[in-house]
């Protein structure tokens, strides 16, 4: 009815200690024989007390009931009781969400779906997965996750923030639904494929120009510059630099961060002082808070200094900015971090992952199975405590009895 | 489980004096005789207090322990006076040391422990100057036993005495009491007292005597064990099997407690020294309520 399970049920061997204590304490036992010079006033009080019964060894000290009880609590408590209930099956579907996923799925038919990959594949792993799941995408960095029966609308919007490499490997498990437009050839987790035909369409930018893939062959698009957003609070010295950079590659520089293809901010200043040294050049400057994403520079400390995330770059260090040794070669490596850094065009897709992926398909592995919730819960530690204050009472109502 | 262990069961029905025992009685009577002996004029032991005979007056000095003072003769002339006791030489004590089977309970034993009241009193009166007769009860081997103690020499004697009594037979400080004529000017009972009545000892009481009395009752009579027991009487009043609970206990503590302030109160309204003690306590603790202030 409760359903309840326990985690050691080894522990309940230890009921034979206060099932041996009961038994000793309730065993008929001759009295005591004693000699006494005061049988006369026993007899008084006797009369005097008719209803006191004359038995033999019945009597169990009311200390040991709740000795006896602290040992049934304790052996409970160490036998790990929980509620048991079953976990339904779960899926974990990691979503394949790179651009190619959105581009349009068009089967070799001359019929116009509309459809994107992304959109045939997830109809295809939503066959299979009955109720919520764990959503998993992989953001560059490391998997988002969400928990529903969808995952989450954003996730199914285009962006350049995307990962060329997916780390499926790390997920290769049997409760794993790996959704993406090819075939995937995992050990154990199940797949399922969109496919796609190969579509036509931006593969990068060059020289200020979109570069696009036209029935095989790279066409120039349109001018297309690049646009680069710059934070008020980054350092005098860098944001000349970076402007000049900008200046220098044709790109526009904005004042807001919307549409903007890099993004150059500082964070907020604090306390204390800060350095970062590189090949021949130091920077210093007054130090900030700790950046969020993945470490391009440390300080001598190892703390992260410049960081990115999705064509966003984060710098600790405020003004006044020190650059010292061979500013050449500072600004070298500035600009390498900015070239690196630039997303690429809004719907740019690489050249192979334009190319046809083929019909689709899927695999099912084992997939999720039932499980049970073991967990302890908070019985065991209720338990312990009521032991422990029932072996106090029970002590202590021995202690007062002798 | 057991409430209480087999060795509440021993009897101690022997005596055995520790090696050093005398030495205790020499420190007991050097505390209670020589001591009070050097205050004079300050107070003396209770055993010289009142009831000594009368010698005179004189006329008090500072510091003096007021309850000497005459207040009569204050009243009449005005002037403060002391009275002059002095004890009689050659007074004769009784001591009467009930070994009836039931003494042997304890332990300690409680006639292990009247045994060294005994020569500790004996000691004392020895001290100053009377004759001591020690009479035991009657045990199953014949009468009352009797040892007389004159002089120091006789004192390694009255050791052996004591230590070739027995605990047994029926016949304790009652048995005394029927049988025994004090002849002396102070008598000491020794003993549990359950067998005897304040009436039977107290009517020893005549002029110039002085009664004492000291009931020694075993620990597990003072606080029995709970839980089932068979009492067992050993001078043949038989044997009662009862569970002792917490009531139970209660209802034994009350009643002995009104047994032993049966003894106090009739000691009091006779003027006598009443002492109740554990057979636990060590015989000078027995005794110094009883021969102190």
């Amino acid at each position: 009815m409760f359903d309840i399970e326990f985690q050691r049920g080894f522990a309940f061997a230890f009921l034979a200690l206060p099932t041996l204590l009961w038994v000793l304490a309730r065993r008929p036992r001759p009295p005591h024989e004693l000699a006494t010079g005061t049988l006369s006033i026993w007899r008084e009080v006797l009369e005097q007390n008719t209803a006191t019964p004359v038995t033999r060894g019945r009597g169990v000290p009311p200390g040991l009931y709740w000795c006896l009880l602290a040992l049934l609590l304790g052996t409970l408590a160490l036998a790990g009781p929980h509620r048991r209930h079953d976990v339904a099956p779960e899926w974990r579907v990691v979503l394949d969400t790179r651009p190619q996923m959105f581009l349009p799925w068009r089967t070799e038919s001359p019929v116009e779906t509309g459809k994107r990959r992304i959109d045939v594949a997830l109809a295809r792993a939503q066959e299979w997965i009955a109720g919520a799941a764990l959503w998993m995408r992989y953001d560059g960095e490391g998997f988002e996750q969400a928990r529903g029966d969808e995952p989450p609308a954003d996730w199914l919007l285009a962006s350049n923030h995307s990962s060329e490499a997916m780390p499926w490997s790390g997920l290769d498990r049997a409760d794993s639904l790996w959704v993406s437009d090819r075939e995937l050839h995992p050990r154990a987790a199940s797949w399922v494929a969109s496919g796609g035909a190969a579509a036509d369409g931006v593969v990068g930018r060059r020289d200020g120009r979109s570069v696009s893939v036209r029935a095989g062959e790279l066409v120039d698009g349109e001018p297309d510059p690049v646009s680069v957003s710059i934070d008020a609070r980054v350092p005098h010295e860098l944001r000349r630099l970076t402007e000049a950079w900008a200046g220098e590659r044709g790109m526009r520089v904005l004042r807001s961060k919307q549409g903007a293809e890099l993004v150059v901010h500082a964070l907020p200043a604090r306390a204390g002082k800060s350095a970062v040294r590189g090949n021949g050049w130091e920077l210093s400057g007054v130090s900030a808070e700790a950046p969020s994403g993945r470490t391009l520079w440390r300080d001598a400390n190892g703390a992260a200094v410049l960081t990115i995330t999705s064509g966003e770059l984060h710098l600790a260090l405020g003004d006044p900015l020190v650059i010292e040794g061979d500013r050449r070669a500072f600004g070298l490596a500035w600009i390498e971090v900015l070239e690196s850094s630039v997303l690429p065009p809004r719907g740019a897709v690489s050249i192979a992952a334009r190319r046809s992926a083929g019909a689709g398909g899927e695999q099912r592995g084992a997939g999720p199975s039932l499980s049970t919730d073991s967990s302890p819960g908070p019985w065991a530690s209720w338990l312990a405590l009521a032991a422990c204050l029932a072996a106090a009472l029970g002590l202590r109502l021995r202690a007062l009895r002798t | 489980m057991s409430e209480s262990g087999p060795e509440e069961a021993e009897l101690v029905e022997r005596v055995i004096f520790a090696d050093g025992f005398s030495e205790r009685c020499a420190a007991l009577v050097t505390r209670l005789v020589h001591r009070r002996a050097g205050r004079e004029g300050v107070g003396r032991s209770s055993l010289l207090g009142p009831g000594e005979d009368f010698a005179g007056h004189r006329p008090y000095r500072q510091g003096e322990d007021l309850r000497k003072l005459d207040w009569d003769l204050l009243a009449r002339l005005d002037k403060p006076f002391v009275r002059v006791e002095r004890r009689e030489a050659g007074e004769r004590w009784a001591i009467w040391l009930d070994r009836s089977a039931s003494m042997g309970i304890g332990p300690p034993g409680k006639l292990q422990r009247a045994a060294e009241c005994a020569a500790g009193l004996a000691r004392v009166g020895m001290a100053l100057g009377a004759r001591v007769r020690i009479v035991l009860s009657s045990g199953s081997d014949g009468g009352p036993r009797g040892f007389e103690l004159r002089r120091a020499t006789d004192w390694g004697g009255l050791l052996a005495f004591l230590q070739a009594a027995r605990a047994d037979g029926p016949g304790g400080l009652a048995a005394l009491c029927e049988s025994e004529r004090p002849g002396s000017d102070r008598l000491f009972g020794i003993g549990d007292f359950f067998d005897a009545e304040p009436r039977k000892w107290f009517v020893h009481q005549a002029r110039g005597r002085r009664l004492g009395g000291v009931q020694i009752l075993a620990p597990t009579e003072f606080a029995p064990p709970l839980g089932a027991t068979r009492w067992l009487d050993l001078e043949g009043a038989g044997e009662l099997e009862v569970v002792v609970d917490d009531a139970l206990l209660t209802a034994y503590e009350r009643r002995l407690e009104a047994r032993i302030e049966g003894w106090s109160s009739a000691a009091a309204r006779h003027g006598a020294r009443h002492v109740v003690g554990s057979s636990a306590r060590p015989f000078e603790e027995l005794l110094q309520p009883m021969l102190g202030d």
